[in-house]
């Protein structure tokens, strides 16, 4: 159970989510009570596919969690040109969550000004790779839907302040059965969809269900990414300097 | 040296190649033209080219990561090609929580554009700061660190086994700033005060011509993120990477009255403190950074007629820079603004390098078309005289595997100014590079 939420998380992590309703909230309360003392890492290949042409990226992620919070290490390792960039989002116990980017200008802080800064050129932005800020969205659990054969559970997340954001509403589709994220769909204020997160495939590692191919569509753009998980690895440590700026 | 270097890189590749580490290869070509557009007919501009190639090796096997740059520079103006190790670092943690890291490599303890404590642990290049990417402007410096990583802090202390000794650009470089060195003297011999018209500058380098462990240098630092913040304290002592010029009149021509100016480079020893902060809130960006040496050695104007050289004086030196910026989303455009000032206490006649004195500087950059063309302004105003330089810059990167670049430097002030002694000559850089 936690690993599912962890790995779900590592795509679209949405921890201490505001909700208005006390179940919702519990629902989603349970993904960040969950995973402490879990140390992950994946490889994975990044397939980014736009008018121009396609492009690969290979991407060693890192996730740890235990009480005083949880931290997610991103870095290319593939074209080697690319190493030096970084991304790590660090979450306090309160949730509250600093995000860095570092490419070979140097290690900068992201804010939510550049929330909609694209990760590694890919169709993934900031905002999708960290989590909804409490202060950010409101949610409401909306009737189950059924998507690829299987019963979702739908909740719907609006922005509170949507005033020149690109993105106002988000949908998520989270698996009854796995709670594991399935799909998010991205609104703008018109009520177009923007883009779309899909789980297009899954995996069973040590009896536990991860995501393997998942999309992330760019409408717009005509543009989409692809992230195929290659390796997990839930047993080796994770050492700390991973996750601390001061080594990135 | 480049055969130590070379010699240390055969050394380092040899144990992961043959013992089935995993090797990577990448690297970037860049094309670099220097375009000289005064002339009346564009057809007779003047092209000035560089290409150059920097391979990119790591390596990685039984938990150590090396890395290589060695870089392969074309000069179309010098019509010579020259390979040199640019890079290298071999690096590996110990104990799950102590980095260990050694080689040659840029590390920058500060933020901002013009962050004072970084200018005591490399010599920045300034051609690139007007003409090159800002990434650039620092120079590599042979390195061992140690660093540990507690929780969201860090602390890290460095040795720099190998000096980086300050090097004179050349006298004819448009770059060169000599216009800090008194042109015209006024000296009292034998009883008679003559008038001193300078007809050379001459380099002499033979006192740091071999400076292999001569010097080594130690620094800390302890930094972290609190909150908003990220901020660093520093503590340093070694080589002062600030040029200090022993200057020395020559009279070729046995007439007291026309002199040559030999200058010779002077290595001195500073002790160092300094501090950061960066804030983040919402689109807003603020820093601050900090230096303090107690002791610090500065070349002086006065001249002794007993020796016919410049003389020296240690004062404290405060150097102090704060900035600010701001981030729009739609559009997408970046603007910031910082000003630095540099305080020598009890010094009247100390000869202050430009760019360390007191100036305030401005950046402004465009997205377009989803950021694959970047149109970018830097701005910088000296305090001291009101002279000031721009640099006017487009950025076309439709992928991140290329790039390619325009920019032109233009520069307002008297002659001998912060930044009017640079000639105006009209000229423009332009980059292409490749990256694989």
């Amino acid at each position: 159970m936690v690993r599912r939420f962890l790995a779900a998380g590592l795509f679209i992590f949405l921890l201490h989510l505001p909700v208005f309703s006390d179940e919702i909230e519990n629902r989603l309360q349970t993904v960040s009570l969950f995973g402490s003392g879990e140390n992950l890492s994946f490889t994975i290949l990044m397939t980014i596919n736009s008018p121009r042409g396609i492009k690969e990226r290979t991407i060693e992620a890192y996730m740890q969690q235990d009480e005083s919070g949880s931290n997610i290490l991103l870095q290319v390792i593939e074209p080697v040109f690319l190493r030096k960039l970084k991304f790590l989002q660090k979450k306090d116990k309160k949730g509250r969550e600093t995000i860095w980017m570092a490419a070979s200008s140097g290690v900068r802080r992201i804010s939510g000004q550049n929330s909609g800064e694209r990760v590694f050129d890919s169709d993934f932005t900031v905002e999708d790779f960290s989590s909804v800020n409490t202060d950010t969205y409101s949610f409401t659990e909306l009737p189950g839907e059924a998507v690829s054969n299987k019963t979702m559970d739908v909740i719907l997340g609006d922005l509170l302040k949507p005033r020149g954001a690109e993105i106002t509403r988000k949908k998520l589709y989270i698996d009854s059965e796995t709670d594991m994220l399935m799909q998010v769909d991205f609104f703008s204020f018109r009520g177009d969809l923007v883009k779309r997160y899909k789980v297009i495939e899954t995996q069973i590692k040590n009896g536990e269900p991860f995501p393997r191919i998942c999309r992330m569509d760019t409408f717009g753009d005509k543009s989409y990414t692809i992230l195929t998980v290659e390796k997990i690895d839930s047993e080796t440590a994770v050492p700390a300097n991973k996750f601390n700026p001061g080594s990135l | 040296m480049k055969k130590l270097s070379s010699f240390i890189l055969f050394l380092l590749c040899f144990p992961f190649t043959g013992y089935g580490g995993e090797l990577d290869i990448g690297g970037e070509i860049t094309a670099v033209s220097i375009i000289s557009l005064n002339q009346e007919r564009l057809s007779d501009a003047e092209f000035e080219g560089k290409v150059i190639f920097t391979p990119l090796f790591i390596a990685e096997g039984g938990g150590v990561l090396f890395t290589a740059e060695p870089e392969l520079v074309l000069d179309s103006a010098k019509n010579t090609g020259e390979i040199s190790l640019k890079n290298f670092s071999l690096e590996t943690m110990l104990f799950d929580f102590i980095q260990m890291k050694g080689g040659r490599y840029i590390h920058l303890p500060g933020k901002g554009l013009l962050s004072p404590i970084t200018n005591y642990f490399h010599q920045i290049d300034y051609e690139q700061f007007f003409s090159g990417s800002l990434e650039n402007i620092y120079a590599p410096g042979y390195l061992a660190e140690i660093a540990v990583f507690p929780g969201s802090f860090y602390f890290r202390t460095l040795v720099s086994i190998f000096p980086r000794t300050p090097s004179i650009p050349d006298p004819e470089s448009q770059w060169f700033p000599w216009a800090r060195i008194p042109e015209d003297l006024t000296i009292e011999y034998e009883g008679e005060t003559i008038d001193m018209i300078l007809m050379d500058v001459e380099i002499d380098d033979s006192e740091t011509a071999d400076p292999l462990l001569k010097n080594i240098s130690l620094s800390a630092e302890i930094g972290g993120a609190v909150s908003l913040f990220d901020f660093s304290a520093h503590y340093y002592h070694g080589i002062d990477n600030t040029l200090i010029l022993r200057s020395r009149l020559d009279f070729p021509s046995g007439i007291l009255q026309f002199y040559d100016l030999i200058l010779s480079p002077k290595i001195t020893t500073v002790d160092a403190f300094g501090c950061n902060f960066e804030l983040l809130s919402g689109g807003f960006q603020f820093w601050t950074t900090a230096s303090f040496v107690p002791w610090k050695t500065l070349a002086t104007t006065e001249f002794s007629e007993l020796t016919q050289t410049n003389g020296f004086e240690q004062t404290r030196y405060l150097e102090y820079a704060g900035g600010a910026g701001y981030t729009f989303r739609y559009p997408s455009i970046f603007i910031a603004a910082e000003a630095q000032h540099a305080h020598a206490f009890t010094s009247e006649t100390a000869i202050i390098m430009p760019y360390y004195y007191s100036l305030a500087g401005g950046i402004i950059t465009a997205d377009f078309f989803s950021g694959d063309l970047t149109a970018g302004a830097v701005y910088l105003f000296s305090l001291s005289d009101n002279s000031s330089a721009a640099v006017l810059s487009l950025t076309y990167s439709p992928v991140l595997e290329f790039k390619a670049r325009i920019s032109i430097p233009v520069f307002f002030g008297k002659e001998r100014s912060d930044f009017g002694m640079y000639k105006n000559n009209h000229t423009a850089g332009l980059t292409f590079s490749f990256f694989f």
